[in-house]
């Protein structure tokens, strides 16, 4: 079973992830992410439901989302592997060209050892396969401080300097 | 030199915890090689043709005495007792021990060192002149915008998993020793009708595969504005460089395939987004930067009188005298130079430099040099504050030290990777080629006589060597299982910034010194009034080098 990370817990994952080709019911959907289309056809149905959001593939451009988007309770970001790391730039440009302000999920082939970088980068929840409990914690907060200004932390280290 | 503070300490402190971590649940089958290997590469970490090899960050170059001591310390104990000085200024190890990695981390952390991203698809150390500060034609001392640079990059959280490698260089002076159109990013420090100072910004230039000539995307970027505009270069780069192909994917392509207009265009649509945010720079963050690199404690000289004293000792002693003209360049204050460590020395792979001479380089550097000293690009070491009247003692115990060699700037002083005797990704071996060169171009009169030429070795088209900026720049291929060399002329890293021209088909390594005698004949039959090789290149051109060689060869 896949473990959905947020707010430093572990807990199993029930979300599930709709693909394009999926038969769906609109009305019974609940506790899933649907795809870009999927959401702009039913918007008005969906945005009223609380138990739906949005998953992208991490390739998507952030001009290319549509406002009603940002509206979604959750926004998942796909990695198709976990070296490509376009996902941290669009999770940034969400948060802050869009001040969205729900929960952005990594979802896909991302690791552990990415979850740092990811929370910094806006990310405030994730789903994993395999989960190693004992080095969540590790990774997620490997580092105390920062250099750079991001989500997290949005002055960076020479405007909190002594 | 920039000094750490509790933050630094903290930050490198956990790094080196993390990659111990990471290292120990990779020893116990909790990583997979594939998710291990990007962990270990932004720690300097490869596995290479024999051993692993470690790449230590020195940035911009700067070392201080006490860091040369625990780099000697560190070869003799994880290693075999030398290191090499990289063509990014930084310095490699080629034995170490996986499992020592994390004890050799935490060791170079206590010495306010590290091998933060120094490999990998991410930010690399970023590099600068080695005379910065010192330079008769400096404008701006670029160190405090490189350590500026260096801290907003280190765990940059959003660029650590980038298409490809990423490099930055600064120049704070119009004639470029940091080869700044060769980087991903090159700054040029300049100022404005207003005498405020800003970067000129030139993005996508490179060498591997395809090389490429940075382009200009902005004349003028002030000073405050640094860190967000590098950060929009960096997100469109990020979002738009090619996944597909990693030979297609430095950022050099992307700039290529959009042209430089809307390459330029994306970056300020970015910028306009992020300009006003609060990584622009503040007054107070670039004056504690520049409060690093203040001027020591230099006495007052007259520089006639100090060097026409040194002239006196000349001729008595001839070898100093050459020295004197070869390995020392001038200090922007009277009765100061700087002196080149030169580490080409014939019989020496070039940069190479032992424990013991990295613990003496740390002991000459206190007593002569404020105990600092710099690594340069092109694999020397530099002291940069020696008094003139210290010039003969310095000469002397440098003698000792093998690292006296009157050839800097020569056709001897050659740039070389570490080639096919270590590097898993090389064609051929290059090592063995420079020394070649150095047992044939060994009469002094003769490489005076040619005067400054810079020959580069890559073995491979990696161009770790930086063959296509030298003026002959020699490349190492790979033609059925057998090594062979191609030969290029007039390639040029300085602002004059030019890629090297293939002279034809590939020699074998028997051939190549014989090769290079030819090239320097052509060039001393055609100069004109002490013309240099590069110049007298520009005007022959290419075709009786290749008339030469060639005709010869069948």
């Amino acid at each position: 079973m896949q473990k959905l990370i947020k707010n430093g817990d572990i807990t199993e994952n029930y979300w599930d992830i709709i693909s394009d080709e999926q038969a769906i019911e609109i009305a019974q959907l609940k506790n899933a992410l649907v795809p870009l289309d999927l959401w702009i056809k039913n918007e008005a149905q969906l945005l009223n439901n609380g138990k739906v959001g949005i998953w992208v593939p991490g390739d998507t451009a952030f001009d290319s989302l549509p406002e009603s988007v940002f509206q979604a309770a959750i926004i998942a970001i796909s990695f198709p592997a976990f070296a490509d790391g376009r996902g941290f730039s669009l999770a940034r440009q969400i948060r802050e060209h869009k001040d969205f302000s729900g929960d952005i999920r990594a979802i896909g082939a991302f690791v552990p050892d990415q979850l740092y970088y990811l929370t910094r980068c806006g990310f405030s929840s994730f789903v994993l396969d395999d989960v190693d409990d004992s080095s969540i914690n590790e990774c997620l907060n490997a580092f105390s401080n920062s250099y750079q200004a991001a989500v997290d932390e949005p002055r960076p280290l020479f405007r909190r300097r002594n | 030199m920039y000094v750490y503070d509790e933050y630094d300490r903290e930050l490198i402190r956990e790094r080196v915890a993390q990659f111990r971590g990471q290292t120990a649940r990779f020893l116990a089958g909790k990583i997979p090689a594939d998710v291990y290997l990007p962990l270990r590469l932004q720690n300097g970490l490869y596995i290479q043709r024999l051993a692993p090899m470690l790449r230590i960050a020195v940035p911009y170059g700067m070392l201080n005495a006490n860091q040369l001591r625990r780099l000697a310390h560190i070869t003799r104990h994880y290693d075999k007792g030398y290191c090499h000085i990289t063509t990014r200024q930084n310095i490699q190890l080629n034995w170490p021990q996986l499992e020592e990695v994390p004890d050799i981390l935490a060791e170079l952390a206590d010495v306010e060192m590290h091998a933060v991203q120094t490999s990998g698809n991410c930010i690399r150390n970023v590099t600068t002149d080695e005379f910065a500060g010192i330079a008769t034609d400096e404008m701006v001392d670029p160190r405090p915008y490189c350590e500026i640079i260096r801290q907003w990059s280190t765990f940059h959280p959003e660029f650590a998993f980038l298409p490809r490698k990423f490099k930055i260089a600064v120049s704070g002076t119009a004639h470029d020793r940091a080869a700044i159109q060769f980087h991903d990013i090159g700054l040029q420090i300049v100022k404005n009708d207003a005498d405020e100072i800003g970067f000129r910004v030139y993005v996508g230039g490179g060498l591997g595969r395809t090389p490429v000539i940075g382009t200009v995307i902005n004349e003028f970027l002030a000073e405050h504005d640094l860190l967000t505009y590098l950060d929009a270069i960096l997100r469109v780069y990020n979002l738009d460089g090619r996944r597909d192909n990693k030979y297609k994917a430095r950022i050099k392509i992307l700039v290529k395939a959009l042209g430089r207009d809307a390459f330029a265009a994306k970056v300020e649509q970015e910028w306009e987004k992020i300009r006003d945010t609060q990584s622009l720079l503040t007054d107070k963050e670039i004056v504690r930067a520049k409060s690093f690199f203040t001027s020591p404690e230099y006495e007052i000289f007259d520089d006639t009188e100090e060097y026409a004293q040194l002239n006196s000792l000349r001729k008595d002693h001839p070898a100093f005298s050459q020295w004197l003209d070869h390995n020392i360049a001038r200090h922007r204050v009277p009765g100061y130079r700087a002196v080149i460590l030169n580490l080409k020395p014939t019989g020496v792979a070039p940069g190479d430099l032992t424990s013991e001479q990295l613990d003496q380089i740390a002991d000459i550097s206190e007593k002569f040099s404020f105990a600092e000293v710099r690594t340069t690009h092109k694999q020397n070491i530099v002291l940069a504050d020696v008094k003139v009247n210290q010039l003969y003692t310095l000469w002397q115990e440098l003698e000792q030290l093998n690292l006296t060699t009157p050839t800097v700037g020569l056709l001897s002083d050659v740039i070389c990777c570490p080639g096919g005797d270590f590097c898993s990704l090389a064609n051929a071996k290059s090592i063995p080629v420079a020394e070649a060169i150095q047992r044939e171009f060994d009469q002094l009169d003769y490489l005076y006589d040619l005067g400054g030429i810079e020959l580069n070795i890559s073995g491979c088209m990696n161009a770790c060597g930086h063959h296509h900026i030298g003026n002959i720049g020699i490349l190492g291929v790979d033609k059925k299982g057998q090594e062979f060399y191609q030969i290029q002329l007039g390639g040029d890293s300085s602002e004059n910034a030019a890629l090297g021209q293939v002279l034809g088909p590939a020699f074998s390594r028997d051939e190549v010194v014989g090769v290079i005698q030819q090239i320097c004949n052509v060039y001393i039959e055609n100069r004109e009034h002490g013309e240099s090789f590069i110049d007298t290149y520009r005007r022959i051109g290419i075709a009786k080098f290749k008339e030469r060689v060639y005709a010869k060869a069948h």
